[in-house]
């Protein structure tokens, strides 16, 4: 085989990224609402030296594939910019920490991720990491609350850190799915027992914990396992149970839906106009603020969302429309979804990337509609954070590991040794 | 190779779900953003006008641009954007007021406006005659729909506020119901013709000798105590005498169902709980209603002649007026807005004259215009210089304590075609008369 | 319809000539050329991670009835049922009869527990290494191992 030359230059992303971001910084200039310009200037000194850092970073190490990176820092800067700026230009020191450890997150997950069989061979330390960080839950957080305060400092949300591991629990390889154990009579891939198992304790859990925002999330990434598995057992009997299991699904939300507290309910079924003051003061005063955003923004800091509770996390997406403008805000919500469809662009080449892919795909999309559709009151307010644009160091991180997870599936490697699975003669 | 494409396509159809709830998102932000502002406290609405251009409503309106009453005789038919008066103009249209647009944000200077048929020198002039009395007068040009005078006192100033106001401030009086008195007389008119059609109608003749007794024994006394002796419809009429009435509803030709027919073509409500609303450019106006049980009955007659449980509103009885005056039995519907200016000046919602189904045959409408014509004569020294189809009541309010004094009717002229109802209420002897409004209003509309 | 229209586009222009308009369409557009551009540079990759895995799998294809069928992935299940990625429709083809897989640099072809077994180069084997120019057998069906030259 002739050796190609592969490289591709990414000179012409790096100078146009740091276009975009010397542009935003430039609009902070102008329209800005800041009193010293020294604020600026730090912002924008941090914001070029840290795009240099990265470009740097990538150039040292060898990947096949850079466009989720070179995304990752387009859309990491921009953030730290939108979230400088909030109610009045400042540096946001912890959301930009954040930042970098969500890309740095992002490489080691990619390094972890590349070998296929090798994810697969450790299903058991996932199941294992999972059931400690359930435990955690139950005995560290307890039923009201879903964070763990450690000495003041900073807090994290142990039921984010279930998504990742899920995700990869949830993935699977076609060879895998062929692996039957028979019992009491039934053929039946162990795997999948048990991940139906964990699926409902987990979602049992974060009804317990009242992380109802969770809820459909997991579900999701639980029904895309479903749909990749259906395909391989034997008979007739899957494609029923699909449909009963689907039934009796809706049934249990119906029911649960109808017999939740009165705090669940508050929170389903509200007219947030009728009760401007009360229960729909945070999504009424974010429907008026995208309103007032109009197309381009009131300008950075103009704002006066930065009054309203969970203006950082749940309701951001009204944010970043009030002082940059509706243009902007579904602009970076293209960029995840750019990033999403490289997914489709560059096709992972075996089953088990590709189902997790599907799994990376489905954690991101459905937190944001129930984050934006949410906090528009297109339906009940949950919250939840949107991937890598809310503050939330957990969920930051969180969305870092699963980028570098979807990062590797495009460039899956099959010859590294592999821990310890046997091929069976 | 099918496995991984099934992946993918699993793939593209959480996106394209994404996608398509972004999309329905952007579109109801753009539809829906006009209501964020308003409802956000911060809107620039703009102003009501006249139709000659007066100001009728300012949102920042002080003493100093403004004279200290300007806007009293307004007050609650204009209104304003609190939450005080939600059955008012400005409330009610409070989006046609923004000066909003989703590309252009909040306008400061913005040129929404609503241009009402209102004309403010004569609604000025018909709330000052009023003095200390209370009552209401609502007028319309019977020909386009344009309600050209809507007073309702008291009123409520809303430069000087909400506090200590009088009982029925907050309400404008012509959209809500009272016992006519005998201006009810008009649609038991309007009821025979329909059913006995004009020649019959005018064979009857009763008798008047200032009490009668119906076939239950109960007794229907006149406000004249010897009585009017014989007399025909028309001249009933213009007596506005009781007995006659009575007999004419207790009529075996006369079919109560045939009674409840007309009415409910109408608008009344007859033995319902509820009567129908309507609206006026988003004002919400009550209608008729009434119980007619028994022809032979106390109440049922009384009911036909102006007390009993019958209750109609004033701008109700403005309406009829119009398809009366008109000859066709179709009334004009009333309307207060002219036309509206959006936010850079362009005029948009002008006002289309539009009428009513058939509410009684164009027969009765001329027979009826002939009776109230001839009443009208009885006018011309207290409403000297028009041509005036009359009707005037008394209702007798509060077990008989208070009385109200009514005054329904239209000019019979093109160059000045209003239709109009007085109310004075707790009418006393030294007081100011219908006439006397009637005759203010019509001569400032001139 | 048409005056809606123009006056959509009028307050349109109008927003874009201020100063913030200007400012945010220069971003707006520097971002959408920077998605443009990543995204073609996704094709790139895409073009050269696909020449790649040709060279891993070493331009194998599978030669079935006069079809050449390209190993697209890193495990092809070959059988009667629907989802199979080589469908065989002989009866005597089990619902997942093999599955051919890439792994650790080695392509090889391994029995599902069929009831007829599989056949490679005349040999009833459970799992096999595969090389150019194998013949497998598959119940009645037969598949051939086929190194395409590279252009």
């Amino acid at each position: 085989m002739s050796s190609r030359n592969t490289s591709i230059s990414y000179f012409s992303v790096k100078s146009i990224i740091l276009l975009c971001h010397i542009c935003l910084l430039g609009v902070v200039f102008f329209n800005g609402k800041y009193e010293n310009i020294t604020s600026v200037l730090i912002l924008s000194v941090i914001v070029i030296a840290t795009d240099l850092g990265y470009f740097l970073l990538l150039n040292m190490i060898s990947q096949k594939t850079y466009t989720l990176d070179y995304l990752m820092i387009l859309l990491l800067n921009i953030t730290v910019i939108y979230h400088s700026c909030f109610g009045g230009v400042n540096f946001a020191t912890k959301h930009y920490i954040i930042t970098i450890i969500a890309f740095l997150a992002c490489q080691f997950s990619y390094k972890f991720a590349q070998n296929p069989y090798k994810l697969e061979a450790l299903k058991k330390f996932y199941y294992l990491a999972m059931v400690l960080i359930i435990l955690s839950i139950i005995f560290l957080t307890g039923s009201r609350g879903i964070w763990i305060d450690i000495k003041g400092l900073f807090t994290i949300q142990p039921s984010e850190l279930l998504k990742p591991f899920f995700v990869l629990v949830c993935a699977t390889s076609i060879y895998f799915q062929q692996e039957k154990i028979t019992l009491f009579g039934f053929r039946f891939v162990p795997d999948n027992v048990i991940l139906f198992l964990f699926a409902i304790i987990i979602l049992g859990l974060q009804w317990w914990s009242r992380d109802l925002g969770s809820i459909p999330t997991f579900f999701t990434v639980a029904f895309c396992a479903l749909i990749s598995r259906i395909a391989y057992p034997k008979g007739k009997l899957p494609k029923n149970l699909l449909v009963t299991a689907l039934i009796l699904i809706l049934i249990l939300a119906f029911i649960a839906i109808m017999m939740a507290p009165a705090y669940v309910k508050d929170r389903l079924f509200v007219d947030i106009w009728g009760d401007m003051y009360g229960n729909g003061y945070q999504q009424t005063r974010a429907l008026i603020a995208i309103a007032e955003g109009g197309l381009f923004g009131k300008g950075p800091g103009h704002g006066f969302l930065h009054n309203v509770a969970a203006y950082q996390t749940d309701i951001i997406f009204s944010t970043i429309a009030e002082e940059w403008g509706l243009v902007s805000v579904i602009l970076v919500i293209s960029i995840i979804l750019i990033m999403l469809t490289t997914a489709l662009i560059n096709n992972p080449k075996c089953y088990y990337h590709s189902t997790l892919a599907a799994g990376v795909v489905a954690v991101f999309v459905v937190q944001m509609s129930l984050n934006i559709f949410g906090s528009c009151n297109l339906i009940p307010f949950t919250g939840v954070t949107i991937p890598f644009i809310s503050e939330g160091g957990t969920s930051m991180l969180t969305s870092g590991i699963l980028l570098g997870f979807l990062k590797a599936t495009q460039t899956p490697v099959f010859k590294d040794k592999p821990l310890n699975r046997k091929v069976k003669k | 190779m099918r496995n991984l494409k099934r992946n993918s396509r699993v793939i593209t159809m959480i996106l394209s779900v994404f996608i398509i709830g972004m999309v329905v998102l952007i579109v109801k932000i753009y539809k829906e953003s006009s209501f964020y502002i308003v409802n956000s406290g911060e809107a620039y609405l703009g102003y009501v006008y006249d139709r000659k251009g007066d100001v009728l409503f300012d949102q920042n309106a002080t003493p100093e641009k403004y004279d200290v009453n300007h806007f009293i005789d307004v007050g609650n038919i204009i209104g304003d954007e609190s939450p005080n008066m939600t059955n008012t103009l400005v409330y009610a249209n409070k989006e046609l007021l923004n000066n909003y647009s989703f590309l252009k944000g909040a306008v400061n200077n913005g040129k929404s406006a609503i241009y009402t048929t209102l004309n403010h020198e004569a609604n000025k002039a018909v709330y000052n005659a009023f003095g200390y009395k209370n009552g209401t007068v609502i007028a319309y040009n019977y020909l386009t729909g344009e309600i050209l005078v809507c007073v309702s006192k008291p009123s409520v100033n809303p430069m000087v506020g909400y506090e200590n106001l009088e009982e029925g401030s907050l309400l404008c009086k012509a959209f809500y119901k009272y016992v006519p008195g005998s201006t009810q007389k008009i649609a038991t008119v309007i009821a025979a013709l329909e059913n006995l059609g004009v020649d019959k109608l005018y064979n009857k003749s009763y008798n008047c000798s200032g009490e009668y007794y119906n076939l239950n024994n109960q007794s229907i006394k006149c406000h004249k105590i010897d009585g009017h002796g014989v007399q025909n419809i028309s001249q009933a009429f213009a007596n506005s005498c009781n007995p006659f009435f009575a007999q004419l509803v207790a009529d075996v030709d006369l079919p109560l169902d045939g009674i409840i027919n007309s009415y409910t073509k109408m608008g009344y409500a007859v033995n319902k709980k509820e009567s129908k609303k309507n609206k006026i450019n988003g004002i919400i106006y009550n209608t008729a209603s009434t119980n007619l049980k028994d022809k032979n009955d106390f109440d049922t007659q009384w009911g036909c002649i102006g007390q009993g449980d019958t209750e109609v509103s004033p701008c109700q009885l403005m309406i009829w007026q119009s398809a009366i005056v008109n000859e066709t039995g179709i009334s004009t519907n009333p309307q207060l807005i002219s036309y509206v200016t959006d936010v850079d000046g362009n005029k948009i919602e002008k006002l289309q004259t539009n009428y009513s189904e058939l509410l009684f045959s164009s027969s009765t409408a001329i027979e009826t215009k002939k009776i109230m014509l001839e009443n009208g004569l009885n006018y011309t020294y207290s409403i000297p210089g028009y041509s005036l189809g009359i009707k005037s009541g008394t209702a007798e309010i509060k077990d008989g304590k208070e009385t109200n004094s009514f005054l329904v009717g239209f000019n019979n002229d093109p160059n000045l075609p209003v239709a109009f109802c007085v109310v004075i209420e707790n009418k006393l002897e030294t007081d100011i008369t219908t006439e006397y409004l009637t005759n203010i209003l019509l001569s400032s509309l001139k | 319809m048409e005056n809606e229209y123009m006056q959509l586009m009028n307050d349109l222009i109008n927003q874009l000539t201020t100063e913030n308009g200007i400012a945010c369409m220069l971003a707006v557009a520097f971002v959408d050329l920077c998605l443009l551009i990543i995204i073609l540079k996704a094709y790139k990759e895409k073009r050269i991670n696909d020449v790649r895995w040709l060279h891993e799998i070493r331009n194998y294809n599978i030669e079935y009835e006069e079809n050449l069928i390209p190993l697209d992935a890193a495990e092809i299940l070959i059988g009667r049922h629907f989802a199979a990625d080589i469908k065989l429709h002989d009866a005597s083809v089990s619902r997942y009869h093999a599955i051919i897989t890439f792994f650790n640099g080695v392509i090889s072809i391994k029995d599902l527990n069929s009831k007829s077994g599989i056949y490679v180069n005349g040999r009833k084997v459970k799992y096999e290494i595969l090389r150019g120019n194998d013949e497998i057998k598959i119940g009645n069906e037969k598949l051939i191992v086929r190194r395409k030259r590279q252009v």
